[in-house]
Formats: structure tokens, sequence, C-alpha cells
């Protein structure tokens, strides 16, 4: 986010941006987390629910990041 | 009483978090304080105070009415979309997909933007209050965001503000003393670092939210920055080979 960008935007435009506009929408990261939270909390093993959870949450990052990439190209 | 080696990742998140925050705040009243005019960049930074003290004060007392749990998932998921958006940017800009943020290349675009508004007669320049009122605004909320988000969930407001006012205080400091864009601040490693920490945060809150039990407790905000770090590492090295 650049300085000059900021000073262009206003507050609400920011706000907007970042929930909308920013690569992979807010809307598919949080129904990623529900998907996993659910996944993550009917595993029978406790001791694993948190290791899938930051499993599902970090493999969410490396598929941000693939898409932005492809949509670079 | 607080224990502060406890406190150590949340003071450390929130301190990183707003240096970059003010860094940035601190370049675009730069730009509009030399352009236009102090007089009414100052007043913009003072406005832009006033409107921050009235969100904290609204936004606390609205905090207070939520039971802790669903509190946690609410900072939870905000921390991570925060946490990951800033650590997907530094991951992109440090494979070179996308170019290194340049303070003083900010602060020259700031600038040339500001001298083509309409001049003004000495007086009041609502040019320089506006874009000091956004700037501050903008980077402000960010701000203080970071500081409800590490802190809140766990009790950890005041070591989280004293983050948030000791990389104030830097920036100013350094500021005052050079008169010019921060340029050597390391900005996309901050925002690396930061990225790390807050998607990390995010998914330890979301996780507590649930009542699912961490392995190591507390200290499993640790492994937790690990994989993140190790993620968004192996994701810039792959990427950084697959572009060139």
């Amino acid at each position: 986010m650049s300085a000059t960008s900021h000073s262009i935007r206003s507050p609400a435009q920011w706000v907007v941006g970042f929930f909308i506009d920013d690569g992979m929408s807010a809307l598919l990261t949080i129904a990623w987390i529900g998907i996993v939270l659910a996944i993550a909390r009917v595993m029978p093993n406790q001791a694993w629910q948190g290791v899938l959870l930051a499993g599902g949450l970090s493999t969410l990052f490396v598929i941000s990041i693939i898409l932005r990439v492809r949509r670079t190209r | 009483m607080t224990n502060w080696i406890h406190a150590g990742p949340t003071v450390v998140a929130a301190f990183l978090a707003s240096l970059v925050e003010f860094v940035e705040a601190f370049t675009i009243v730069l730009a509009a304080g030399t352009v236009r005019g102090w007089r009414g960049a100052w007043a913009g930074v003072v406005a832009a105070l006033a409107a921050l003290a009235l969100i904290v004060l609204a936004g606390g007392s609205v905090l207070e009415r939520f039971p802790l749990g669903q509190l946690r998932l609410g900072v939870g998921i905000l921390l991570l979309l925060f946490g990951m958006r800033w650590l997907r940017k530094s991951t992109l800009r440090a494979a070179g997909i996308i170019a290194l943020h340049d303070e003083s290349a900010a602060y020259s675009s700031e600038a040339a933007t500001l001298r083509t508004g309409a001049s003004h007669a000495g007086g009041f320049d609502i040019i320089a209050a506006t874009t000091a009122f956004n700037g501050v605004l903008v980077e402000g909320i960010e701000v203080v965001f970071i500081v409800i988000a590490t802190g809140a969930a766990s009790h950890l407001i005041i070591p989280a503000s004293v983050g948030a006012v000791a990389a104030g205080i830097v920036v100013l400091s350094m500021g005052f003393l050079l008169r010019a864009p921060l340029t050597r601040v390391p900005e996309n490693w901050l925002k690396f670092t930061v990225g790390v920490l807050l998607s990390a945060f995010g998914t330890l809150w979301i996780g507590e939210s649930a009542g699912i039990p961490w392995p190591g407790g507390d200290a499993s905000i640790v492994w937790l920055a690990g994989l993140y770090l190790c993620s968004a590492l192996a994701a810039a090295s792959w990427v950084g080979r697959s572009h060139t």
C-alpha cells in the first residue's frame, strides 16, 4: 500500500478495497476458515485439531500466492 | 499484573506493525506540509487524531459488550485477513513479482500530486489538510486495529499500546532529526515479519474461539509463526524460481 494511493483514496474507499479488491476476496477467505474450522472440530483426535487448523490456514496463504502470481502473469 | 515475558510477542508485533504505519503516515504529512504548507497539514493531523480518539472510545465500549469467545473469533479472522495480506504482498516483493516499496518514490509521487492542486495565498490550505487527514486517519486506523487485535483477545492491550507508542516515538524522533522521508527503514522485511506474526496470532485466536486445544498451549504462537515463516519463504523461493 503506497503512500500515494492512501492520499487519493478516502478511508471509506480503503475499507472497501481491503475487503473486496485485494486478490483473494475476504469472503472467500472467511469461507475457507469456516470449512477448515468445521473439519478440525469434528476430528476425533483432539491433539490433531490444532495441527489441521494451522495446516489448512497456511495452505490458504500458499493458494492466495499462487492465485496472485497467475493473475499477475 | 502484566507478565512482560508472556506479552513479548504482542509488544513486538504491535511495535513492528505500527512502525510501518507511522513511516507511511509520516511520508504523507511531510509531503503535504513541505509542498502545501504546514498550517493545513498540522490541522489535518490534529483532526485525524481527534477522529481516531473517537473511534477508540466508541470501539472500546462496543468491544466490551462481546463475549471473549466471539471477540477472539472476530479478531482472529480480521488478523488473518490483515496478516496474510501483508505477508502475501511482502512475499511477492521478495520474489520479485511486484516492485519493492520505495518511500522516497512515494514521497516524490505524493509531492507531485500535491503540486498539481490549486495554489493558495499563504493562508489555510485545504488540500494539505485533507491529504494529511486521510493519511493519518487511514494509517492510524490500522495502528488502532493492530493494537486491539493483538491485545484485546488476551487482555494485553497495555503491552500492545506500549509497542505502538514506542514505534510512534521512534518514527517521530527519526523524522524530526532527518526532516526527510524515512527511506532506510527496511519496510518489506518489517511487513514480512509482521505478516508472519499477525497470521500466527489470527490462527491462534480462531482456534481458541472454537475451543481447539493447541499443542504447546500459549507457546504455540512460536510454532505457528514458524509454520507461516516456512510457508512464506518456500512460496517466495518457488515463485522467484518459476518467474525467472
